[in-house]
């Protein structure tokens, strides 16, 4: 079953690169039950660790989101900003966004005659505010903000902003609370600053040392209206990475998944992205090198507000982690 | 015996991520010059010629190649396809591949008809996703075979142009593995003081992503890392380093001056010809993974010239290959009679 509540709070927590301090906090009481250690490390990764004797298994899922960050406030009360992650000036006009504050604002541009050379300096935030005074004491330079978007969701489907990672969130708490019988020590890492180079997950990698790393993170499809040529698809299976921009899964790594997946009858697809990358690209060339592999969660319209998975995918996607674990 | 080595492993893939599957070819070479071999955990190849003293010494070249990997299969068999590593699209037209499925099969990438291709269409770049793979079988058949994921190289053979100039797929990075070679043999013939790791790295042509591992597992002193270099033909610039004229020598902020310096002096002694290039910043070289390796490792960086690079007829002379396999084990001497730390020290 679907833990629509669960996936609704771990969307609407507010967790940009940098600043995951409440959803550190969300997911730390989520499993406080369920783990034999909880650690933090000096860059903020939260670490969960279940005991055992046996080989070091690391998961990771990366628990920022993408955003803005204010880089000028000017004498008018007009917010000016940069990306925090992946986003661009095209997408983003008209947007609602949410500080940690919960203040909100709303990204305009100014007066341009050829839309298409929009770019970031030319938008801005407005606050909603005439009181110079108000924004100048609740807006300051370096604060972060989020897009403000509703969860919804239908029969097999949900829509949310921040479902990449908080999709791969989700699938670890589960996976935690789920741990299977095994003398494995395994280690359910989420990560911080993934969408800024996977930062966090570089120094997970390292500290913990594995002998195996899964990352959880989300891919894109090729079934949506003139998309891109990808044989990905929403209600696929859980989605076995077989590279992306920032790794090659290693071959043994494609396999063992390969084989759980057909033995406990979960169902599976094979993933090429063409861009981006995931945490397991971090943790692979890590000190001696760590073979390292990822399971996609297939979404559509990353890195909007409105991002589009299927939710058998996320049961299929649980499945396989916890038999990987095991 | 250089010239049967580049014949025998440029004829094999080892596309980024899948070199694990023709190691043989390479232990059959290193072996008689070699101690041990080990692999790091993503899969890079490391011969070590044991020495008399502790100090270890790293010669690295990646023994990965740009390849293709098979993305969608499309009605009628057809296959889409992405690449490993940067590969110019235009010089994937009219070629001929094998692909690695659950057998070896051939199929061939072919384009539109001019007949029928517009001046418009004409005018705009070639890009991958516009190619396909084209077996003969069908859907039905192909699935049999070949996945997503499955990969695929241009098919071609090495050939002997004339004088000592040879063409393949893949001399990137075979030539700078062939140096190494070179320099096994003749400092098996002079002997060493210092350990030699001779190094096959992965998945370089993706980011030198097995230069990282390999680099933190041999933890060296310092680190020669052998490359192909971008040769003279009439469309480059008129001060490129031609081909037949030796390595060439890199500096830049990823290479130890003085290290390189020493390694300068020592072709003038032993008059191998060299030539010279500037990389300021980025080398997209094992040197970035290994220079900021663990505490950091002193690299220089030698550089054999090749025509056409990233198309299936790289273009080498195997004189420069020997030259260069030569003055490395001359350094290597030298530099087993003096004081590294006074070498190494600004």
């Amino acid at each position: 079953m679907f833990n629509s509540d669960l996936m609704k709070k771990l969307s609407n927590c507010f967790g940009p690169s940098g600043r995951e301090k409440n959803i550190r906090e969300l997911i730390t009481n989520e499993i406080k039950d369920y783990a034999d250690e909880i650690t933090t490390d000096p860059l903020g990764n939260l670490i969960v660790r279940k005991k055992g004797n046996g080989k070091k298994i690391l998961f990771t899922a990366h628990m920022d989101q993408i955003g803005l960050i204010i880089t000028h406030v000017d004498e008018k009360g007009f917010l000016r900003f940069s990306n925090v992650g992946g986003l661009k000036a095209k997408e983003m006009l008209g947007l609602r966004m949410v500080f940690d504050n919960g203040l909100e604002g709303v990204i305009c541009k100014e007066e341009l005659k050829n839309n298409e050379k929009l770019s970031m300096s030319k938008l801005y935030i407005d606050v909603a505010s005439t009181d110079k005074e108000f924004v100048k004491k609740n807006f300051r330079l370096g604060d972060m903000c989020v897009f403000k978007s509703e969860y919804y969701e239908t029969e097999d489907c949900v829509v949310c902003k921040a479902a990449d990672d908080r999709i791969g969130c989700y699938i670890l708490i589960d996976a935690i609370k789920n741990h299977p019988a095994t003398d494995n020590d395994v280690y359910y890492v989420f990560t911080v600053q993934e969408e800024v180079g996977l930062r966090g997950a570089k120094t997970a990698g390292y500290s913990i040392n594995p002998d195996l790393a899964i990352a959880i993170d989300v891919t894109a499809t090729g079934d949506s209206p003139d998309g891109i040529k990808m044989d990905v698809k929403l209600g696929g299976g859980a989605a076995i990475k077989i590279k992306d921009n920032s790794i090659i899964t290693h071959p043994e790594v494609k396999d063992l998944l390969t084989y759980l997946a057909e033995k406990n009858n979960i169902k599976y697809q094979y993933e090429i992205l063409e861009f981006g990358g995931t945490d397991a690209g971090a943790i692979h060339t890590s000190r001696e090198g760590i073979p390292s592999g990822v399971i996609s969660i297939p979404t559509r319209n990353l890195h909007t507000s409105g991002e589009i998975f299927n939710k058998s995918d996320v049961e299929e996607c649980i499945k396989l982690v916890i038999a990987a674990a095991q | 015996m250089l010239k049967e080595f580049l014949f025998d492993i440029c004829s094999e893939q080892f596309v980024a991520g899948f070199e694990h599957l023709n190691g043989h070819i390479l232990t059959k070479y290193f072996e008689p010059y070699t101690d041990s071999l080990e692999k790091d955990n993503l899969g890079s190849y490391i011969f070590k010629a044991k020495g008399t003293n502790e100090r270890k010494i790293m010669l690295a070249a990646h023994i990965d190649e740009i390849g293709l990997m098979v993305t969608k299969i499309l009605e009628g068999g057809f296959l889409s396809f992405t690449s490993v590593g940067g590969i110019n699209p235009a010089s994937l037209v009219a070629q001929e591949v094998t692909i690695f499925g659950k057998e070896n099969i051939f199929g061939v990438i072919g384009i539109k008809p001019p007949h029928v291709t517009s001046e418009e269409e004409r005018k705009k770049p070639l890009k991958l996703k516009d190619l396909y793979i084209d077996t003969g079988y069908t859907k039905e058949e192909v699935e049999k075979i070949v996945k997503v994921g499955t990969i695929a190289t241009v098919k071609r053979e090495a050939i002997a142009l004339q004088g000592s100039r040879i063409s393949a797929k893949a001399l990137d990075d075979r030539a700078g593995v062939a140096v190494m070679l070179e320099t096994a043999k003749e400092l098996k013939k002079i002997s060493h003081k210092s350990n030699i790791y001779y190094t096959a790295t992965v998945q370089e042509e993706t980011g030198q992503r097995g230069a990282y591992a390999s680099g933190y597992k041999i933890n060296p002193d310092i680190a020669i890392v052998l490359e192909v270099g971008f040769g003279k033909t009439p469309d480059m610039p008129s001060h490129s380093p031609g081909l037949g004229k030796g390595p060439i020598v890199s500096y830049g902020g990823r290479f130890n001056p003085k290290l390189t310096k020493k390694f300068v002096e020592i072709c003038k002694k032993y008059n191998y010809p060299m030539q010279y290039e500037v990389v300021p910043a980025r080398t997209g070289t094992d040197a970035e993974a290994l220079q900021i390796n663990r505490e950091g490792v002193p690299c220089i960086l030698l550089s054999i010239p090749l025509r056409y690079m990233h198309t299936s007829v790289e273009t080498v002379d195997l004189a420069d290959i020997e030259i260069t396999g030569k003055a490395i084990a001359r350094f290597i001497n030298e530099l087993d009679n003096s004081d590294l730390e006074e070498i190494l020290c600004f």
